[in-house]
């Protein structure tokens, strides 16, 4: 015989349709945007983990100040590696977007490559001839570009042949230190040896590429062999500048850890709600149990087992659960993959990639949810069907028994113990509608708060430029140079940086001209810049000297890249930095993250030159984001080794027209503004999905578990109405009881949620370079609690109305 | 009917709370119901007849004494086999019927037809139990008499050889309580059920072949009576 109580689970889900469907939409809408973003996360990730042997992706580079002599390379090749030249240059370009504007950005000029970071064609070809250029798909993308639509590159005009991803640029980092990516002014391009050779707007940088000859080589061992190549370089006549192991390139790296780093924190966001879910489930589950206490009471009576009531009151949860999680695969899978890979494929540069069944996500979206929601389901009705029969007939199965009769003092007035009196009969309903508005809380908070946090860290990084433009330079470069130094520099650079058959070409009198210049440069003389600056901004502009060295992270074993600034003193544009002798001044961020303490000493990384310092704390200064560390400019010099004139930066307020050949780097506060756009540009729709995903939660959480308190109370509520109570009087003493629930927790949770939040951020930033502290302004808060507030409103209508059907008959029936 | 006791109980005794707090209930009780009777327990609140009637259901356990119900002891039983008991031997009716109110009356029935591997034809036992014309109906939409009908039905489906009745006629009006006595004199009658009526209803005594008195959970007065009245002609 099929068991009769089956027949009321269809009964049960029309009767509680509106319940079943919430929780059906809910899980549904969890299951599908997870699918859909993890299967989507994992085939992204899948391509970009094939890259490195399908295109042959570098294992290391290194820059060089100067062309590294052949023996140089020679030498480096020796440790077991290929080296390939990967010059490149940085240039003005311009180019009309699809808005019609006109747009200027930075195109980063390559050769186009053969052997090694092979580049991916998603669009038309490469440059097989001049005036074409290839250029990143993510750039072109963002701007309207196309293939046969043109573009200038340092005056010149370019024909776009090509759409493509460099396989060593999935991320358009600029440098490998940069806060973020720019897929909006920025773009890595391939031209032909011919315009490469000829776009000499700025100087080429000597970057070189090695394909290790044992590529499973781990991360020790390659540690290793990178400082011995540091150390081939330097005793072969090169000048190293930097050098970057491929786990350490964040153009490479980047997308990756974040593909895999959000799939975290979607699992855990994934879990949180099938967690807050299955308690809701069991709440409601319950709360159904409680109102069929006596027939479920003589069902035990009669010889029901009570294995055979737990697994009919299991069936519907689980039942909607699995309907819930598989529909919401199939819809995740069938239309949820490509937005969602967009958005990653808006940001990265990746290549096409496919999207295949995945085992793990089908086990994480559907076998886990669904086994946590029957676990906690099955232990909660467990934990409920241990009563025993005349418990249930008694109607004694609540556990809530003894606060619902707690005395309450008699001088609170009736409604407030009313009030009180349903708080304590549903405080169950109520922890889980707390646990629940604070899960909720999190995702709006992150939705909220996510991108101001971004922005601040980049604002903050933008004022903590010391000046309007600093300039490290690749070797020092005197701005005080006579006119007829200058004149001799010039002569030199020229004869020095021309060709056989330019040379030969020049007037034989121009030639002997620059041979006698360039004669009275004394070679151990500091170089002299050969443009000319005004004396006033040449006497605004301040020396300092950098080093780029590394320290241990407090929470991961990973390094933090810093710089190290000898400054004068006292100095014009780091006038808050109080500098001491004998020890250095730590940047507020750096001490946060790497929990620099003053008085302590610490070791100091310098991978290039394979140096340790071990350098004490003195002082720290202020700045969240500061991540660098001071002392002063003699002290640098002594040091690092150093002559005491020794320098490598301009500070300066006024831009400064520099010899390009030794300018590495320039930082403008405006740079570092430019992150904002593209942080937004890139994370806005993901912020948004948090906020659009947690207000439906809010809103069924926040239904469920309030409704149960108004459907239990139906006969108190009834009684209520026979006495003479209006709908609005009876609303007053039950709805407002949940409302100020609601109330308090959304305000009492911030605390809370905002102090897990900053430590969910604390462990998800602790591999990104800079120290990101999470920041809000008041009105997040506000906008949280509002938006919580609101959604409550909605629910709280569905309730009056619901209060308002309750009948009077519904006292006047038999019931025990 | 048989002479042998389907259920003895001896020196039942049964308490609650601990210390000060310590009630007894039951003190010492000892009696015994023969197979195919009706036995009626009469006696003002608290004289201990709903806890009487929960130690024979196995609902709860005696704190010392003897109840054999067929032969069986039910004091050393264990849980589980306390479970096999009641879905084996017992029916129960209460006051306020505890029907599942999302299913029809003869799905409420069948609830117990499906613990049993020989139950009453259902069609039948429902023409009987004057319920046929609102077998597809709710609970909430029939009578209270006819939901304590089919609460009756769902009890004696699984054909108990012990039926327990705690106030079946509590919570009805005169017209419907005679009608479930009624009921319950021929389902005595047609099914042979030992029955065990707990009530404060003293007519019931009249229709019972054994009627027994409690006070201060001891039994005050026993008898067996020599004449029964038909249910049709109780009145009070």
């Amino acid at each position: 015989m099929r068991n009769p109580l089956d027949r009321r689970i269809p009964r049960e889900l029309k009767a509680n349709l509106g319940k079943y469907l919430g929780i059906f939409a809910l899980l549904f809408l969890i299951s599908a945007m997870v699918t859909g973003y993890m299967v989507a996360a994992s085939s992204l990730q899948a391509t970009i983990e094939g890259m490195r042997d399908r295109y042959v992706v570098e294992d290391l580079q290194f820059d060089c100040d100067f062309e590294a002599p052949k023996k140089a390379v020679r030498a480096v090749e020796a440790l077991g590696m290929t080296v390939h030249e990967n010059f490149y240059r940085d240039l003005t370009m311009g180019w009309r977007k699809a808005s019609g504007e006109e747009g200027t950005g930075t195109v980063r000029a390559m050769r186009v490559r053969r052997d090694f970071d092979l580049p991916i064609y998603v669009e038309g070809e490469e440059p097989n001839s001049r005036g074409q250029i290839a250029l990143d798909r993510t750039f072109c993308e963002n701007n309207g570009l196309r293939v046969g639509d043109h573009v200038t590159v340092d005056g010149r005009d370019f024909a776009i042949s090509g759409v493509m991803t460099l396989s060593d640029y999935p991320t358009q980092m600029v440098h490998n230190s940069d806060l973020m990516y720019n897929t909006q002014s920025f773009s890595v391009s391939q031209v032909s040896d011919e315009d490469f050779d000829q776009l000499v707007g700025s100087s080429a940088q000597w970057r070189y590429s090695a394909v290790l000859d044992d590529r499973s080589m781990a991360l020790p061992q390659r540690v290793e062999l990178e400082r011995r190549v540091a150390e081939a370089i330097s005793q072969n006549g090169a000048s190293l500048s930097s050098i970057v192991d491929r786990e350490s390139n964040q153009a490479i790296t980047f997308s990756q850890d974040d593909v895999v780093q959000d799939q975290g924190m979607w699992e855990v966001m994934l879990v949180l709600l099938v967690l807050i879910m299955a308690f809701v489930f069991v709440v409601l589950t319950n709360a159904t149990i409680e109102e069929q206490s006596s027939a479920i009471g003589t069902l035990l009576a009669s010889g029901w087992r009570r294995s055979e009531i737990l697994r009919h009151y299991l069936t519907l949860p689980v039942l909607v659960g699995t309907v819930a999680c598989v529909v919401g695969n199939v819809v995740g899978y069938a239309f949820l993959v490509k937005p969602m890979a967009n958005l990653y494929m808006r940001s990265y540069s990746l290549p096409p990639y496919v999207v295949t069944f995945q085992p793990r996500v089908f086990v994480m979206t559907t076998l886990i949810p669904l086994g946590m929601l029957v676990l906690i389901t099955f232990f909660g009705l467990l934990r409920k069907l241990g009563a025993t029969p005349l418990a249930f007939l008694r109607h004694e199965t609540s556990h809530r028994r003894g606060l619902g009769r707690v005395r309450l003092p008699s001088s609170w007035g009736f409604s407030l113990r009313f009030r009180a009196r349903v708080f304590l009969r549903n405080i169950s309903q109520f922890v889980i509608l707390f646990l629940g508005i604070s899960v909720g809380s999190i995702l709006l908070l992150m939705g909220l708060i996510m991108l101001p946090t971004v922005e601040h860290v980049a604002r903050t990084m933008s004022q903590s430029v010391p000046a309007q433009h600093v300039y490290l330079l690749k070797a020092p470069l005197r701005l005080d140079g006579s006119v007829d130094e200058r004149a001799a520099f010039e002569a030199a650079e020229t004869l020095s940086t021309s060709s056989a058959e330019d040379i030969q070409a020049l007037d034989p009198a121009a030639l002997l001209g620059l041979a006698v210049k360039a004669q009275t440069v004394n070679p151990d003389d500091r170089a002299v810049n050969v443009r000319e600056n005004s004396p006033e901004r040449i006497e605004q502009a301040e020396r300092f000297a950098a080093a780029s060295l590394e320290v241990k992270r407090n929470l991961a074993d990973s390094m933090e890249q810093i710089t190290l600034y000898g400054i004068e003193e006292p100095s014009r544009y780091w006038s808050d930095v109080q500098l001491s002798h004998g020890g250095i001044v730590v940047g507020k961020g750096l001490s946060q993250k790497c929990d620099l303490r003053v008085g302590q000493t610490y070791p100091f990384i310098d991978r290039f030159e394979g140096k340790t310092y071990e350098l004490r704390v003195d002082g720290i200064t202020d700045g969240d984001t500061n991540m660098d560390a001071y002392l002063s400019r003699a002290d640098f010099c002594a040091l690092m080794g150093e002559p005491d004139d020794y320098f490598n930066g301009y500070a300066s307020d006024e831009a400064l027209d520099l010899d390009p050949r030794f300018v590495a780097k320039e930082i403008t506060p405006q740079e570092m503004l430019k992150v904002v756009d593209q942080i937004q540009e890139s994370m806005g729709d993901i912020m948004n999905t948090m906020v659009a995903l947690s207000v439906p939660f809010y809103l069924v959480v926040m239904y469920l578990l309030t409704k149960t308190v108004i459907d239990r109370s139906a006969r108190s509520i009834s009684y209520m109405k026979v006495f003479g109570y209006q709908d609005g009087e009876v609303a007053r003493l039950y709805v407002r009881s949940i409302t100020t629930v609601v109330a308090l927790t959304l305000m009492l949770s911030l605390g809370g949620i905002v102090s897990l939040f900053r430590l969910i951020m604390k462990f998800m930033m602790v591999n990104y370079s800079g120290n990101w502290t999470l920041w809000y302004a008041p009105q997040h808060l506000v906008e949280l609690v509002v938006i919580g507030f609101a959604t409550y409103g909605v629910v709280a209508l569905i309730h009056l109305r619901n209060i308002r059907r309750v009948s009077l008959s519904e006292a006047l029936k038999v019931q025990e | 009917m048989e002479n042998a006791a389907y259920l003895e109980v001896t020196d039942l005794r049964k308490g609650y709370g601990s210390g000060e707090a310590h009630v007894e209930v039951l003190r010492g009780l000892c009696t015994g119901v023969r197979s195919g009777e009706i036995c009626t327990l009469l006696g003002p609140s608290g004289s201990g007849k709903s806890t009487f009637l929960n130690l024979v259901g196995g609902l709860e356990s005696a704190d010392s004494g003897s109840i054999r119900v067929g032969g069986e002891e039910l004091t050393t039983l264990s849980k589980r086999e306390l479970v096999e008991y009641r879905r084996r031997e017992l029916g129960f009716v209460f006051q306020f019927y505890n029907l599942v109110p999302d299913l029809t009356i003869r799905e409420n029935i069948e609830v117990c037809a499906y613990l049993s591997s020989e139950p009453l034809p259902m069609d039948e036992l429902l023409e009987s139990l004057g319920l046929w014309d609102h077998r597809d109906k709710f609970p909430s939409q029939v009578s209270g008499g006819q939901q304590q009908r089919c609460a009756i039905g769902r009890a004696l489906v699984k054909a108990p050889r012990l039926l327990l009745c705690d106030e079946p006629t509590g919570a009805l009006d005169y017209k419907t309580s005679k009608e479930i006595l009624q009921l319950m004199e021929d389902v005595n009658q047609r099914y042979g059920c030992t029955m065990v009526i707990v009530t404060h209803n003293e007519a019931i005594q009249y229709m019972s072949h054994r009627v027994l008195q409690l006070r201060d959970g001891q039994i005050v007065s026993e008898h067996t009576n020599q004449t029964i009245k038909p249910a049709s002609e109780l009145s009070w």
